[in-house]
């Protein structure tokens, strides 16, 4: 992480996320902060910073959850590397990782949010209530509900198999991938329409009446003034989504266990997997480790995007 | 800012100018069409959860229910009451702790000079998606060599799986707020604490809200912690109790939905209560304004 | 002597006491008196049993006797909550952390090697030897709690598995009253009588999937494998697993052709996660014709447990062992699991530890186990039990019957990649029984060797 730190990259992020607050008090840095900063500092310190830490470096051990290394582990450098390295299986989890974060957290929630949202704006009140509730008991609801919730749903004699003239097909085991990241994007869109709906009270109305006068349709509106204004918060709603996505993964261990066939088996459901069903501790923070390296990645691909239409249509928000 | 946000709340007066009314009106067929399709959506799935709940031998299968309370009665046994009143502690403290520690740490994070400060911050909120399941050895081990393996240290650690988040939440609202205001208190020499509680706390109080309920719900439904951190089984929290409902041999379904519609009870009332401002305080877009 | 003569409470206390002291004695050691003594007691509160009342029930009422028993010992249960995964999770850390270990847990029986190679776990062969119920214990039982030729580990009973079929289904479909399948092909026959007489009835059940982790295999493929003509899948001598040979062929085949002709249930069924829990309530609706089950799903429709209430439905529901592949000798198989109890090595009070287990399994206590997890008592004469046989159904003693043939899944950690293989590899032909059995075996292979490394598996013919 201190590489990245010394990255050209990070740092614009940087600049970017502190951009409001480097110019108040620029050089100095207030001993106040360090007052403010305490509680927030200790515990994520103390009970975060620390945990995760650890289990960086349990990546690199052959710590067993029971067994002859469960209590007795030790250093084992690369060893697990190479393991990992060779493992077809995790390869092919990789592929079903972003399938499943990307496609179903950041993209599927997203929109389906930003549509909610959007629709929400011009809705009927009862229509808003009973949409919007729905969509918060969704998210609320324990994921062993969502797990049951959804095997009902997809499973022979399910509602949807039933509504789409297959009483008799087991969409589940069909498309496992598909199903589990519909009930993903099912469980996470209410937290979206949340977002969403926040963020649109934010576009200016006077913009849109300007563009009302100026003849702009509905489309046009939504296209050209609507949606480049959300911007911003439709790629921080990708960056959370994707996060919360991959915390999301007790939904795929209930309903398949990462089956059938491995189809559905994206890395956090393997690393459970590998850890708590073979014992093999080790091998699964390790691939926690690459887990933290992905969420990486995309967040800095995400912010990246963020940056990039900074410099662009700047015009807009003037 | 806030009192803008309301504004909107008020429905749209149809305007009296023809062409605008047939637009709106295309605009709100539209949307109201897609909003019962999207909300068929949600529910569906859920009717399972409703029939079942008060289903005399509910299954997997989606059926007419043969009526009974039963289920909820099961459901509201002393052990699984108690288990709801365990969840809001957990959540409530989880909440408090986390939030109290984002706000002060986000207005710092905001408004005064921290080097690294977005590394910083980006870092942490990367960090959080390394799974529970392997920070909950660590955390064990911690927690067990030190004897806090009981509810309230475990609300806490919920609090901090929901703190980069949080921190991230809240310093959006603070970015938000004009700085003319806290400067004025400035100049006219007012405590730090006093510029806090008069102006930046009212002001981002629609923030933190809604910062608040999202740390609520993520201790809420959290299952793997509190069932490895809490020793005592009297003080776990509602989703590690359903399990009492599925063992190896049977599982009541009817037992479960019913639990799984209580559970979620008081989150929604949470949110009808909070929803002007939790709304309204979701702003997420000032992070990479 | 019998220690279940002190949960009598009309016995005096002084009795009581110098009962207790004698018990300590016998077990080797005096216990100090001063001292008050604490042991912990962990155990599955919602899994295991058939109700989590159930569990507390009979933990509650053991600690109340012993505690009553003993009065310098102090037993403080520690119910853990959650599925088999969740309780081994945390039963695990307990053990990683030595003022957490507790001094009496329950193991499910094929995790028992784990612990052992953690050295963990107190070897008890000389305390047993000075039991009156130890040498009762039918051999794969007492085999099952044996790792390297020392036992670890005291069962509480076992599942045994076997063909329920429904009798009412048989006769419309003109099969015998007294079914008596001698081959795999029997059963197929028999599936196949079914499905033509009546297109709704699911023909056969059985389970497999990795949904059900190592679960769905001993009560699923693993019967068929002990069934098959080559049963030894582990190469003890060599620590190899078998990913190719005539034995998992045979097991495969069964599952495609059953697939691939229609003969079983939906998939959404048997592949469920919950598959095992979630059998019992189809057969008093008449929905399958022959199941695949273990001795718990008839217990499960007794007045206590009631899921669903169906005692009258024995009389519906035969029993027949499941054959062997082509008949071969000894003409019947089945794999079998159970729950144990295990002493911690690294307990403070050893003796007072090894009491309370003996109390457990003292007879009166041990035969409520078996009730109230829907088990087969270890030892044979318990079936014949007043206690036994008012709770049990009739069907009991045909599964209890079993147990000198069944045979027990290894413990040690490769099993569970083996049998993850054989689940992922069953639920590929159930899903597309288009899949080749080159294939299917080709993907174990691969997933075994890609896990245990190339040296660990081995090929026959």
């Amino acid at each position: 992480m201190v590489e990245l730190a010394n990255d050209p990259v990070a740092k614009t992020l940087g600049a970017l996320v502190a951009e409001n607050g480097a110019r108040l008090d620029k050089p100095r840095f207030s001993p106040s902060s360090l007052l403010l900063l305490f509680p927030a500092a200790a515990l994520l310190i103390g009970l975060f910073i620390y945990p995760v830490g650890y289990s960086v470096y349990l990546g690199f051990t052959n710590l067993q959850l029971i067994g002859p290394n469960s209590i007795h582990f030790r250093f084992t450098g690369l060893q697990n590397v190479y393991f990992l390295l060779s493992d077809h299986v995790f390869y092919r989890s990789i592929w079903l990782t972003l399938v499943f974060v990307v496609g179903s957290g950041a993209v599927g929630t997203t929109i389906l949010g930003l549509v909610i949202a959007l629709a929400l704006q011009s809705a009927l009140t009862s229509v808003r209530m009973v949409v919007t509730s729905l969509a918060i008991v969704a998210w609320t609801l324990p994921p062993a509900a969502i797990a049951i919730i959804w095997y009902a749903a997809t499973t022979q004699g399910g509602i949807f198999p039933v509504l789409f003239g297959y009483p008799h097909a087991d969409v589940l085991y069909d498309h496992a991938m598909l199903v589990v990241s519909l009930a993903n994007t099912w469980s996470l869109a209410g937290l979206a329409t949340i977002i969403f709906s926040a963020a649109l009270r934010n576009v200016p109305q006077e913009m849109l009446e300007a563009a009302k006068l100026e003849d702009a349709n509905a489309y046009q509106r939504l296209t050209r003034l609507v949606l480049p204004i959300l911007k911003p918060t439709i790629l921080t709603s990708a960056l959370l989504m994707t996060l919360l996505s991959f915390g999301n993964f007790t939904l795929i261990y209930l309903m398949t266990q990462g089956g059938p066939g491995g189809d559905s088996n994206i890395l956090p459901v393997y690393s459970y997997l590998q850890g708590f069903t073979f014992k093999k501790l080790g091998y699964a923070a390790l691939l926690g480790d690459v887990i933290v390296l992905i969420s990486g990645v995309l967040g800095i691909a995400y912010v990246w995007l963020a940056q990039a239409r900074r410099r662009a249509p700047k015009s807009n928000s003037v | 800012m806030s009192t803008y946000a309301f504004q909107h709340l008020t429905p749209q007066l149809p305007s009296t100018e023809p062409i605008r009314v047939k637009r709106w009106s295309l605009t709100k067929v539209i949307s109201n069409t897609t909003l019962l399709v999207i909300g068929a959506f949600f529910l569906l799935p859920m009717l399972w959860l409703f029939a079942a709940s008060v289903d005399t031998s509910a299954s997997w299968q989606l059926r007419v229910p043969d009526f009974t309370t039963r289920n909820y009665l099961l459901a509201l046994q002393p052990d699984y009451t108690r288990a709801l009143v365990n969840s809001l502690i957990l959540s409530l403290i989880a909440t408090v702790v986390a939030t109290v520690a984002a706000f002060l740490a986000a207005y710092s994070f905001s408004r005064q000079h921290i080097p690294w400060k977005g590394p910083i911050l980006l870092t942490i909120l990367f960090l959080s998606g390394v799974p529970i399941s392997i920070l909950i050895v660590p955390i064990y081990k911690m927690f067990s060599y030190v004897g806090w393996l009981s509810i309230f240290p475990t609300a806490v650690i919920l609090g901090v799986t929901a703190l980069p988040f949080e921190i991230y939440l809240i310093k959006n609202a603070v970015d938000a707020i004009p700085l003319d205001l806290e400067e004025a208190a400035h100049i006219e020499k007012a405590s730090t604490w006093k510029i806090l509680s008069r102006i930046v706390i009212p002001l981002t109080m629609p923030g933190i809200a809604s910062a608040a309920i999202f740390g609520f719900v993520n201790a809420w439904g959290s299952f793997l912690i509190p069932l490895v951190l809490i020793s005592r089984a009297a003080e776990q929290p509602g989703p590690v109790r359903m399990y009492g409902f599925m063992n190896s041999v049977a599982i009541n379904y009817g037992a479960v939905a019913a639990f799984s519609i209580l559970y979620s009870l008081p989150v929604v009332i949470l949110y009808l209560l909070m929803s002007r401002s939790f709304r309204a305080g979701f702003v997420l877009g000032g992070a990479v304004r | 002597m019998k220690i279940r003569n002190l949960i009598n409470p009309s016995m005096p206390r002084r009795a009581l006491l110098a009962l207790a002291v004698t018990t300590a004695l016998g077990a080797g050691t005096t216990l100090a008196w001063a001292d008050a003594i604490a042991l912990k007691v962990a155990f599955s509160a919602d899994y295991f049993m058939s109700s989590p009342a159930l569990a507390k029930k009979w933990f509650g009422e053991v600690k109340d006797g012993f505690e009553k028993a003993n009065p310098d010992v102090k037993v403080e249960l520690v119910p853990i909550q959650g599925g088999y995964d969740d309780f081994l999770t945390k039963l695990s850390l307990m053990y990683s952390n030595s003022d957490d270990v507790p001094d009496i847990a329950e193991v499910p029986a094929p995790e028992l090697g784990q612990w052992v190679a953690s050295d963990l776990l107190a070897p008890l062969d000389d305390q047993l030897a000075k039991t009156d119920w130890w040498s009762q214990y039918v051999e794969p039982v007492k085999a099952e709690g044996t790792v390297d030729g020392k036992v670890y580990a005291v069962s509480q009973g076992v599942n045994t598995n076997a063909l329920l079929y429904d009798k009412t289904i048989f006769a419309k479909a003109n099969l015998p009253g007294d079914w008596k399948p001698k081959t795999w092909n029997d059963i197929l026959d028999a599936a196949r009588a079914i499905k033509k007489s009546d297109p709704n009835v699911w023909p056969l059940w059985v389970l497999t999937g990795t949904a059900q982790g190592t679960q769905g295999v001993v009560l699923g493929a693993l019967n068929f494998m002990y069934g098959s003509s080559d049963p030894e899948f582990y190469n003890q001598k060599d620590d190899k697993w078998v990913v190719d040979g005539k034995g998992i062929r045979e097991v495969l085949n069964f599952y495609r052709t059953a697939a691939a002709e229609g003969l079983l249930a939906p998939a959404s069924q048997i592949l469920n996660a919950n598959g095992p829990g979630i059998v019992a309530p189809f057969l008093p609706k008449h929905q399958i014709g022959i199941t695949l089950g273990g001795n718990y799903v008839p217990q499960i429709w007794n007045n206590v447990i009631c899921g669903p209430c169906w005692p009258e439905g024995v009389k519906d529901i035969g029993i027949a062992p499941i054959p062997t592949s082509q008949g071969q000798a000894p003409g019947m198989a089945t794999a079998f699991s159970g729950w144990s109890l295990v002493m911690a090595k690294a307990s403070a009070h050893p003796d007072a530890a090894w009491n309370l287990l003996n109390f457990m399994m003292q007879k009166d206590v041990a035969l409520e186990v078996g009730n109230y997890g829907g088990l087969v008592p270890p030892i044979p004469a318990y079936i014949s039990e007043k206690a036994y046989v008012d709770f049990a159904p009739a069907t009991q003693k045909g599964f209890a019957d079993l147990l000198p043939i069944a045979r027990s899944a290894p413990s040690n950690a490769g099993y569970k990649v083996w049998s993850f293989a054989i689940a992922q590899a069953t639920e590929t032909l159930v899903l597309h029984p288009e899949t080749t059995l080159d294939q299917a075996v080709e993907g174990m292979k691969s997933y075994v060797a890609g896990q245990l490394g190339d040296d660990k598996i081995e090929v026959r013919n």
